[in-house]
This record gives structure tokens, sequence and C-alpha cells, in this order.
């Protein structure tokens, strides 16, 4: 998927950084008649963002206008099991509802916890090529190679014959029987080691921004899937090792400033001034004529590459001349050593990023397919949202003919919620009204109602004393006996048990605070079927 | 959720819709239950929590269908 994405390290900036736009100015499309139609899938994970992806319809028309078309391709559902079930995902991203994901279980889509898939891989004792592990992070994916690679060769740690392994970056492989014969190995190109050799291990030691690094790099026999020969690679120990999915920069820019040291000795050995460039710029005429007229110029051009003051023409292009036989030379000497396929500079141009190629991050496995693939879902962060969501469905759209998802976890509404029950003692009053917030005052009429059509028939008197903020007291009379009751309620017209400020006569007490609590028990009318009547007529 | 809980006699009887917060009465046979729903700008919900509740049946329903199996969690709408 291509994106606008700025690209600013130094390591792999290519053209401007924007890759959109060099494509496009590449193309030239103003020139010509020519169309290009971008194809891809915006619910699927993207490398770059996914609002300067060349598929992002807002993004594009705002670049070109109405230069632009967009077709959209429907859903086919009935494709596979599988199709079926990533299109759950799908159709959680198109409404952008992510509370809600499952999905049904058949032959060829199945869920399973990691201790059974292990068991099951554990079986077969072997792992097919045509099997992927997909993981979220990088360092499961470290985690789940390791496993794999101890159901294949159990106690092995080192790489050795029959593993496989991928590569991460652009390598050079040479023929192990004919050394003029190599071939280039693209990124995510996936092998399987022929043979390891651990005589050819070499070590170097170079200092970058006062830290010493230790450069190890193996040597190992593959034979690239697709493809007939073996190749011999050399690949970076340090990046084998790393859990992290990118490569230390540090170390990247340690290796470069060693390849440097490496053609710096070889262009001390092999100067510009004894150079077969310099020897046939000294069989031009105009050369000789020029440098016996200004030797002071000629002598200063040919000792370094530096920029040179001139003061006419013909000393400009006496430092031209000497300055194309030079550049000669250094691309010379370059391809010279790049191709000596055992000089420490072409191993270091040449050096391969590989891991091994059981399990993948789905970031990784983007553009493949494979026929069956296991996809880790236990992914610590939240699963409530888009990130989570197109992961799902890139992960399980890899797979072509069966689908495993390990330790799924089915999101629904309720799967991050604390239940917690009525609390003792702080009990709300089991009655319910339904008053608007505005009509909170109505709150004190109720309440005085409901309480006399309970203790009206008793004899017992009751007397609205004060009315603050939530909060609403009663006096229950009877004879001598009193009691204050302190009623508090909230916004939502949902009222507590009271509380008890002062009282004369303990039975009496207990009494109001028995019919407060079970009014039902004296044969009355539930509070809630009149608060019922009372909350339609304020609707 | 609530219409499986209507076919066991349980009745949703009044709503309260706040920011973020639902407040439910449910009355069954032997008594009601005011529960509170909290739910996020996700339309999940953060949590459930019991106010008052004077027939615990009803309560234990609604948890068995909270935590129950989530495969037979379907479709359900922010707002009950």
């Amino acid at each position: 998927m291509i994106t606008d994405n700025k690209i600013a390290d130094e390591l792999i900036i290519f053209g401007s950084g924007y890759l959109l736009s060099d494509f496009l100015d590449f193309c030239n499309l103003d020139k010509t008649d020519r169309k290009i139609i971008f194809l891809g899938d915006p619910y699927q994970v993207s490398y770059g963002r996914s609002d300067k992806s060349a598929i992002c319809w807002e993004f594009m028309k705002l670049k070109f206008g109405n230069r632009i078309e967009q077709a959209i391709l429907n859903d086919n559902p009935t494709f596979s099991e599988i199709t079926t079930n990533a299109l759950v995902c799908v159709e959680a991203l198109r409404n952008e509802r992510y509370n809600n994901l499952n999905f049904h279980q058949s032959r060829r889509f199945r869920k399973m916890d990691k201790e059974s898939v292990l068991a099951e891989l554990n079986e077969t004792k072997s792992f097919s090529p045509d099997t992927m592990i997909l993981t979220y992070s990088n360092e499961q994916a470290y985690d789940w190679n390791l496993r794999i690679k101890e159901i294949v060769i159990p106690g092995a740690q080192e790489p050795a014959e029959g593993d496989i392994i991928v590569f991460f970056n652009t390598a050079r492989g040479v023929s192990p029987s004919d050394k003029s014969f190599s071939r280039y190995i693209q990124n995510k190109q996936f092998a399987m080691i022929r043979k390891t050799d651990c005589s050819k291990t070499r070590e170097f030691q170079v200092e970058f921004k006062k830290h010493n690094f230790k450069i190890v790099i193996k040597e190992i026999t593959i034979n690239l899937f697709g493809c007939s020969e073996d190749l011999t690679v050399r690949y970076l120990d340090s990046y084998f090792q790393r859990t992290k999915g990118f490569k230390d920069i540090e170390e990247m820019k340690a290796i470069q400033k060693l390849k440097m040291i490496e053609l710096g000795k070889f262009r001390t050995a092999n100067p510009f001034i004894s150079s077969p460039e310099l020897i046939e710029l000294c069989s031009n005429d105009e050369y000789n004529k020029l440098s016996v007229k200004y030797p002071e110029i000629t002598a200063r051009s040919l000792k370094s590459n530096r920029k040179i003051k001139t003061s006419s023409g013909e000393e400009q292009q006496l430092v031209d001349m000497v300055k194309n036989a030079r550049s000669q030379y250094l691309e010379r000497t370059k391809s010279l050593l790049e191709n000596d396929m055992d000089s420490t500079y072409s191993i270091l141009a040449n050096l391969a990023l590989i891991k091994y190629g059981w399990a993948l991050t789905v970031h990784k496995a983007i553009p493949e397919k494979w026929p069956q693939v296991y996809v880790i879902a236990n992914r610590r962060q939240g699963k409530n949202n888009r990130a989570y969501f197109s992961w799902v469905y890139s992960g399980i759209s890899r797979g072509t003919d069966k689908v495993t998802l390990v330790d799924f976890q089915a999101i629904n509404p309720y799967m991050n919620a604390s239940i917690s029950g009525p609390k003792q003692g702080t009990r709300l009053l089991d009655l319910f009204m339904s008053v608007p917030e505005e009509n909170l005052n109505y709150v004190p009429e109720l309440l005085l109602q409901r309480l006399r059509s309970v203790f009206a028939d008793m004899g017992i008197t009751i007397e609205h004393i004060k009315s603050s903020q939530y909060q609403e007291r009663f006096r229950f009379i009877l004879d001598d006996n009193f009691v204050d009751a302190s009623f508090n309620y909230n916004g939502n017209g949902l009222i507590s048990y009271p509380i008890y400020t002062k009282f004369k006569g303990e039975e009496f007490k207990q009494m109001i605070n028995a019919l407060i609590h079970a009014p039902n028990s004296l044969g009355k009318k539930s509070w809630l079927f009149l608060i019922g009547e009372r909350k339609n007529t304020h609707r | 959720m609530i219409q499986e809980m209507t076919r066991e006699g349980i009745k949703l009887t009044a709503i309260i819709s706040n920011n973020w917060k639902d407040t439910l009465v449910l009355t069954g046979t032997a008594g009601r239950l005011v529960v509170e729903f909290h739910y996020d700008r996700r339309n999940t919900f953060t949590s459930i929590k019991a106010i008052s509740c004077s027939d615990e049946e009803i309560w234990t329903k609604l948890k068995e269908y909270i935590k129950g199996d989530p495969e037979d969690v379907s479709g359900h709408e922010n707002s009950i």
C-alpha cells in the first residue's frame, strides 16, 4: 500500500522521502493518457498513516480534485467460511462499532487456546512451510519462533539445517559452487537453511559515537522458496538474536562506518595517481597541453577532490577532466570491491537481516497469504478500538484454507464492566420516581403524599419539617412519641432509606422503620404502583 | 438481553438516561431491581451497579445474562 508519509531515516530514505509523490512524479501523468489504478483494502492494517494512503479517497480527492475516481468492490461473504468471518470485522469497521466481535467456529475456522495449539504442533513434530503463525508484536513472534524451533529440533539454539528463515532486507547471495554467480534476495522472501558453517563466522570491532560495537557475521547456505539453486548468505547475528523487529540504527551506522573504512583502505592501496583512469587521461592531448600550461592547478586537482577556484575557462576544463576521471575511479573501486564476494566491504554491503520464518507479525505478513494460519489474538492493549479490529481482520484474511484464532476472547459490551451488587446499609429506598431533573421540587410533595398513604390509617401524623438540597426531613408523631426522619435523594429521583436524627420512644422508631422498609407487609398498595401513576401524569 | 428476560416474567418498568449512564427499573413477580449501567464513548459498559434490590432473583438473572457465555451475547445497542 503506497502512502505519502515522510520517511526521514537516513539509512532508508529513497527519493524525496514521500513515496506516493515520487511515484506520481515518475509516472508523469500530465503528459500522457495513462491511468494508474491503486487497489487496496482500507480496513486492513497499513504501514504508513491510512489517511495519507493512495486508497484514502478524501486524501486523494484533496490532492488531485476531479481527476480521480473511486470504485468499491462488493463484499462476497459466500466466498468461504473465512471470508464470512472476516466480513464480521469489516462490518464493525464500517459502522465504527467496536463493542462486539465474535466468530462462528467451523471446519475452516477454529478457536483454540495456546496449550492445545502447541500440543497439536508437537504431534506433527514438523512445521509445514504452508503454515504461518501471526502475532501482534515482534516480541511475540520471537517467542513463537523459539517455541517452534524447540518443536522442530529440541534443545537447539543456533540456526540449523531445515530451519525456515525470512529476510528483512534486500541482500545478495552467492552460489556456493560458482562464486561468479550471485542473486539478489528480496525483503520478506522465505528460505530453508541447507547448511551452517561456524568456521566462517567473522567478527569486527568498530567504534561509533564513543560506543564499541562488536559486529558478528555468520554464514549459511540456503535454498530460497521457489528457486532451485542454493545460495550462500552472510547475516548479521545481532539482528537475528533481537526480539524487537526494527534494526539498531546505531549499529547500522557503525557498519556503514566500517564499510567506509574498508573502502578507504582499498583506495589507499590503489591510489588515483596510479589508476588506469589517470593513465588514460594522460594519453589525452588536450589534457597534456593544459596540464603543462597550468601545472599548479593540475597538481592541486590530482591531490584531492576538493573544489578548486579557477580563473579561466581552460582552467575549469582541466579541473573537470580530472574530476571526471576521479569519479570513474571511485565508481570502479567501489564496484570492484562490491563484486569481490570475499572482500570485507562486499560482506558488509550485502549483509542479510534474517529471522526465523515460522512466526511473523500481522503487519509484516500483510501482502502474503498462506493455506493455514494461526492468529495469536491475545493482545494486551485495548481491544475496543479500530486498531484491534483491523488487526484481527488482516490476520484472519491471511489464511486461504484454514484459520485458527489462538487465545481469542470474544468482545462484548459487558467485557470490561465491573459489576457491583446492592450495598447493605447505604441501600436506596426501593422506591423509584422518574422525575425529570428540572422538576425535582416535586419530590417533597410526592414523598409526603406517599408517607401519608402508608401511615394515615394508623393515626400517625406526618409533618414536613425541613427541606434542603436533596434532603427532606419529616416528623412522625403518635401521642407523645415522635421520630424525625431525614430522606436523601439524588438527581434521578432515587430516594434513600431515612436516617433518624431525633426520636422519643425506641419502639415507635422501630415500628416506623419497619413500615418504611416493608410497606407491603401491611397490605398497603405498592409504593411503586402509586408512583408509577404519578410518573405517567408527569410525562 | 432485556427482551430475553421479559420472556421470564421480568419487565422493564422505567429508564432514566443521563450522560453516559442509564438507570433501569426491572420489575419481577416478587420485587424490583434498580440498576445503573455506565458506559463509555466506545459503547461498552464500564460498570453495572445495582442500586436497590427487593428481589434477588432478578439481580441473579441479570448477572447471568451479563456474565454468561459471550458466544450468546449479540447485537447490543448502547442504550438498552
